[in-house]
């Protein structure tokens, strides 16, 4: 072939659907935009989706949105709720970071929590609210107890992973240059831990969520402040159907916010430090 | 240009199946005369329905009608059968019925089932007036039940403002809410017959009862929406007829009725309780409505009440019902 | 017990060291007695398996031997610490958390040094180890030649009594290590660090090396103690001869050497 002995210029580009060529944000408002065009075509021609009792159009959603945001009772649901999923995600952590201290120190210790988790773990996180109601009384104790319960083992069994595959050689170079006991705990294995420990956080966030909204849907306290699940039952008591809509919307945005919250933070620290793991 | 065909062929059948599936629920195509769904709670208010369930009044009337009564745990459940056409006749408290009525949904009553006196209980001794139940938890139905307003009723007659309680409301279904008000899990509870004889045998006090407060009312009915009404005018109003005449037959045989209610019920309470039950004043089964634009002009008031109003009761109520000269 | 060598830094006597194995107790080291001069270069070679490695440990402080002794400045009972700093073979000794300097600077300050100095001492020895450019980067930007440099850098910032090198070149190809060598000559020549060094490889501990202590056998004794200092550059005589010697003394033959199964 005579190109082995001439150059030739550089081969065609691969010739893709145009639908690739555009760039990713224009890509993704296309398709948003499209989804949005199908929600209306469903409200204005399906006589389920017509009905504004029980579906609302993109139009009335967004309102709803935003009156919901403008007068703050959205933002004071979402807040309740966050409050609640915060103090929860803390005592698990807590208590996740205390089961991992007790079982790295110990064979027994270790095999308490793998039997634990392995119990608990795959309760879904509203299944033990009935009890905490029985244990706590209908208070928010209850849904920081379901939220607790949801957060611990996944936390603590990333973090003792974590903690098991710490680079021995890493260990030993702390024990070089001087450093023993806590010192060694704090300045060498928890960093070296922290890809595990951000993968912990990630996933029991994400239960924690889950398991605040629908705890407050199960809950169903009327009076007072309440949470987004609150919210949400308000709103199906007096067929606000574009407000439950647009709590479900404000949900999915906070969702895609965390999700971006804990990108920034794995490019600070494990990206930047090339300590992320495939 | 392959590939965008495909996508496009993707999104079509997705859509195409979403809309069928969906319209399963969609239409509330009220059913051809052979098959109707009536839907009420737990509870001997409902008993007018019960004894038709019982002595399965349609059924013989009908030949042929499939008829399914199904229990279901609140209005709110009941209010959602009714929008989606999955339940024809929903019985239920005139709370949810005014608030479907303000927001929008077309439906009215085509038989009120009675009214009753819907008392205030309290375990604890010392809690002995409304203003004893400042910042405490009490239970009803739901927020927009009846027993809720009256709630609101009490705190604004007795405290000077209707929202003095909200903050312990707690919203829980009726035999939740007496195990929890006799476990001392929360303080007080506004309910209605059985379940607040019941927690008065069982130790429980009257705090207040609704009547004093608001005068005579209607507690529960029977509605439909004007669709069905329009599609099976003849069947509804044979229906209000049918209602009635279980009503009559409460008072001409409460005997046979206290029996009916302890089969019903599964053998407890037993049928000298119910007898026992039905012959209290606090409870009167009737057709008439009584109080319903005062219950609505109360709810609006107090913002329970979202939406359009009625402008007399007649707008709340199917024409066989006139006839009683209702409120 | 003195001998000789009164003032030597390190002290090793009939030491052995053995580890457990789901098996049993392993010995890898029979009967080791060598010893180290301050400002020594000193050179553990063996073939691999020989239990060089774990002599090394034994010597940081990591485990202790199950006979014999290890004297240290005066002292038997050894922890890990700064004044044994040691370069390990894995390139990823280094913090992936912090960047070059700071991975220089805070073994300092954690032994004492105010942060300034620390940090203009760290500047200072990776100026030592060429690595002045990649101050502010992180380990896992660097090559692997760049690493070792690092590990280096910090080790001897520490100012050790000694400096243990655990094959610190032997994850590197022929050409860096062979730089990275005489790097290390001439930094261990500013610095007059004493060196403890342990490789298979024959030519490194010829130019490396003062003295070398060759192990050999299963489990390993010390056969022969060789002094290298004057050997010369690697096309002189001497340093055939001597290399010779210490081939015949690891009992390579020359079919191994040539299927390149030792390190030349």
């Amino acid at each position: 072939m005579s190109s082995i002995t001439e150059t030739t210029a550089l081969p065609a580009r691969p010739r893709e659907a145009g639908w690739s060529r555009l760039p990713l944000w224009l890509r993704r408002v296309i398709l948003l935009a499209a989804i949005i065009g199908l929600w209306q075509a469903y409200v204005s021609w399906s006589e389920f989706g017509g009905n504004p009792l029980l579906f609302a159009s993109p139009a009335d959603t967004a309102t709803a949105f935003w009156n919901g945001w403008r007068d703050g009772s959205l933002a004071r649901a979402t807040w309740e709720t966050m409050r609640l999923l915060l103090i929860g995600v803390g005592i698990g952590a807590l208590i996740a970071a205390l089961f991992t201290l007790f079982a790295s120190l110990s064979q027994i210790g270790e095999d308490i929590l793998l039997l634990l988790t392995a119990i608990l773990n795959p309760l879904p996180g509203v299944a033990v609210l009935p009890l905490a109601l029985l244990w706590f009384g209908l208070s928010n104790k209850a849904i920081i107890f379901a939220i607790a319960n949801a957060t611990i083992w996944p936390i603590a069994i990333n973090l003792t992973t974590g903690f098991k595959t710490v680079n021995p050689t890493i260990v030993a170079t702390g024990r070089n240059i001087g450093l023993k006991g806590i010192r060694l705990v704090t300045d060498v294995l928890a960093p070296a831990a922290l890809p595990s420990a951000i993968s912990g956080l990630k996933t029991a966030w994400a239960f924690g969520w889950r398991t605040v909204v629908a705890a407050e849907l199960v809950f169903g306290v009327v009076g007072g402040e309440g949470g987004l699940g609150t919210y949400i039952n308000n709103a199906k008591l007096y067929l606000f159907t574009a407000q439950m809509f647009a709590a479900l919307l404000s949900i999915a945005i906070l969702g895609v916010a965390f999700e971006l919250l804990f990108g920034v933070l794995e490019r600070r620290t494990i990206v930047r430090w090339g300590m992320q793991r495939s | 240009m392959k590939r965008f065909r495909l996508a496009a062929i993707f999104v079509a059948a997705l859509v195409s199946t979403v809309v069928v599936a969906t319209s399963a629920f969609g239409g509330g195509q009220a059913v051809a005369p052979d098959k109707i769904v009536i839907a009420y709670q737990p509870g001997m208010g409902y008993a007018p329905l019960i004894i038709m369930k019982t002595q399965r009044t349609l059924e013989r009337r009908y030949p042929g009608l499939q008829v399914e009564y199904r229990v279901l745990p609140s209005g709110t459940a009941i209010t959602n059968g009714m929008i989606s056409g999955q339940i024809h006749v929903g019985a239920m408290g005139t709370g949810p019925f005014l608030v479907g009525y303000a927001r929008g949904i077309d439906w009215k009553m085509i038989a009120p089932l009675n009214e009753a006196d819907l008392w205030l209980m309290a375990k604890d001794p010392n809690i002995k007036t409304i203003g004893d139940l400042r910042g405490k938890r009490i239970a009803t139905p739901t927020n927009t039940s009846i027993q809720a307003a009256m709630l609101r009723k009490m705190a604004e007659v007795r405290l000077g403002d209707s929202k003095a309680l909200n903050a312990g409301l707690i919203a829980m279904d009726h035999p939740d809410a007496m195990q929890a008000l006799l476990a001392g899990q929360i303080d007080a509870h506004l309910t209605s017959p059985p379940f607040q004889f019941q927690e008065r045998n069982r130790g429980a006090h009257v705090v207040a009862r609704s009547y004093s407060y608001f005068g005579a009312h209607s507690f529960l009915g029977a509605v439909v929406t004007e669709k069905f009404y329009n599609e099976y005018t003849q069947f509804s109003n044979q229906l209000y007829r049918d209602v009635a005449a279980a009503i009559k037959l409460t008072k001409t045989n409460p005997k046979k009725v206290a029996q009916i209610l302890q089969d019903d019920a599964g053998g407890a309470p037993s049928a000298r309780q119910f007898k026992q039950w039905i012959g209290n004043p606090a409870i009167t089964y009737t057709t008439r409505p009584r109080g319903l634009m005062r219950t609505a002009s109360f709810m609006s008031r107090t913002g329970q009440l979202p939406g359009r109003m009625p402008a007399s009761w007649r707008d709340l109520v199917f024409p066989p019902v006139y006839p009683t000269k209702g409120s | 017990m003195s001998s000789v060598t009164d003032t030597a830094v390190l002290r090793v006597e009939r030491v052995q060291l053995g580890y457990w194995t789901p098996d049993g107790f392993t010995l890898a080291v029979q009967d080791a007695t060598f010893s180290v001069a301050p400002r020594e270069k000193s050179i553990v070679i063996g073939p691999s398996g020989c239990g060089k490695s774990t002599l090394l440990k034994a010597v940081a402080g990591f485990i202790r031997p199950t006979a014999g002794r290890i004297e240290f400045a005066g002292r038997e009972k050894l922890e890990p610490g700064p004044d044994r700093a040691v370069v390990f073979q894995e390139f990823d000794q280094l913090f992936p958390w912090r960047s070059v300097l700071d991975n220089v600077a805070y073994p300092l300050r954690i032994n004492g040094w105010k942060r300034r100095d620390a940090l203009e001492r760290a500047r200072e020895f990776i100026e030592l180890t060429s690595l002045g450019n990649a101050a502010d980067r992180y380990p896992h930007q660097l090559s692997g030649g760049m690493k070792q440099r690092v590990a280096i850098a910090r080790a001897l910032a520490l100012d050790p009594a000694m400096l243990l090198m655990d094959e610190p070149f032997g994850s590197l190809d022929m050409i860096t290590r062979a730089r990275l060598q005489q790097e290390l000559n001439g930094i261990i020549e500013r610095t007059q660090t004493t060196l403890l060094l342990v490789t298979h490889s024959m030519d490194e501990a010829l130019t490396v090396g003062d003295r070398v202590v060759v192990l050999a056998g299963s489990p390993s004794t010390v056969t022969e103690i060789v002094d290298v200092r004057d050997v010369g550059p690697p096309d002189s005589p001497h340093y055939a001869e001597t290399r010779l010697h210490l081939r015949d003394l690891l009992g390579v033959t020359h079919e191994e050497e040539e299927l390149d199964v030792v390190d030349h």
